[in-house]
C-alpha cells in the first residue's frame, strides 16, 4: 500500500455521502412523519395530545429521541441540499460556489438550529 | 483543433421531453419539498425550545389550509422518492456480493418491507400512553 500521507483534496465525498445517508433516512421516514405531523393531527384525525408540547418536549429531551430526531432532520437536510444544488445544473444553471454555499448553508444552518435546540433542551 | 466544432443544442425544457427526463425531473424536484417541509419541522423544533405558546402556534400553522396542501405534495413526492430511491439501491451495490449474486427484485421488497414496519413503529410510538 502507498505511505503517502492522505490529503483531502475533495469535498464532494462529504457531501455525496451525507446525500446517500440522508436518502435512506428520508426514503424510510419522510412518508410516515408527513402523514402524522402534516396531515393526520392537523386534520383531527389523531388526538391533539398526540402532539401535545409536554410530549414532544420529553421526546426531544431525552437522549435517544434527541438523537433520532436530530439525524432524522439534518440528514434528510443534507441529502435535499445536495440534490437541489447538482438539480441547478440540470435546469442550465451552472452553479458555482455561492448557490453551493446558499444550498449547503441552508443544510448547514438547519443543522445548527436543531443541534443547538436538543442540546438546550 | 476544427474551426467549426459540433456545439449540440441542448433545448430550454429537455427536462419535460421525453417521459424517462420528466420522472427524474419529478424526482429532483421531490427534493425541494420534502427539503423544505423538513425546514418547517426544524421550524417546529425550535419553537419547542422557545416554550409552550410558541408550539401551540406552529402546530396551529400546520393546520393552515396551504400547508396542509404543502404537505399532501410533499407526502406524494417522499413516497415518489421513497419508490425511486428502493428501486435504485441494488443497482448501486456491487452485483455480488460475499460470492453470492444480489436478488434485485428480493433486495427492493425488502425495503419496502424496511418502509412499512418504520411506518407502524413510528405510529405506534407516536399514539403510545395517549389517553383519547
Amino acid at each position: 500500500m502507498s505511505t503517502e500521507k492522505k490529503v483531502w483534496t475533495h469535498n464532494e465525498p462529504l457531501f455525496w455521502s451525507l446525500f446517500g445517508a440522508g436518502g435512506v433516512v428520508t426514503g424510510f421516514f419522510t412518508p410516515i412523519l408527513v402523514l402524522i405531523v402534516g396531515l393526520a393531527v392537523p386534520l383531527g384525525l389523531l388526538s391533539d395530545k398526540t402532539m401535545a408540547y409536554d410530549r414532544i418536549l420529553a421526546f426531544a429531551q431525552n437522549p435517544f429521541g434527541g438523537l433520532i430526531l436530530f439525524f432524522i432532520l439534518t440528514l434528510s437536510l443534507w441529502h435535499c441540499a445536495h440534490r437541489i444544488f447538482h438539480g441547478m445544473h440540470d435546469l442550465g444553471f451552472h452553479p458555482g460556489a455561492w448557490t453551493r454555499i446558499f444550498t449547503y448553508g441552508l443544510a448547514l444552518i438547519g443543522t445548527a438550529f436543531v443541534g443547538v435546540s436538543l442540546v438546550v433542551l | 483543433m476544427s474551426r467549426n466544432p459540433y456545439q449540440p443544442k441542448m433545448a430550454r425544457r429537455w427536462y419535460l421531453s421525453t417521459p424517462a427526463f420528466r420522472a427524474y425531473t419529478v424526482r429532483e424536484a421531490s427534493s425541494l419539498f420534502i427539503g423544505l417541509w423538513y425546514l418547517n419541522l426544524v421550524c417546529g423544533v425550535t419553537s419547542l425550545v422557545k416554550g409552550a405558546a410558541s408550539w401551540d402556534s406552529w402546530l396551529a400553522l400546520q393546520t393552515h389550509p396551504l400547508m396542509m396542501l404543502f404537505s399532501v405534495v410533499t407526502l406524494l413526492l417522499a413516497l415518489y422518492h421513497s419508490t425511486t430511491w428502493f428501486s435504485m439501491t441494488p443497482r448501486v451495490m456491487p452485483p455480488r456480493i460475499a460470492g453470492m449474486n444480489v436478488n434485485q427484485p428480493l433486495m427492493v421488497a425488502a425495503h419496502w418491507l424496511g418502509l412499512a414496519a418504520v411506518s407502524i413503529i413510528v405510529f405506534v410510538a407516536t399514539l403510545w400512553g395517549v389517553s383519547s
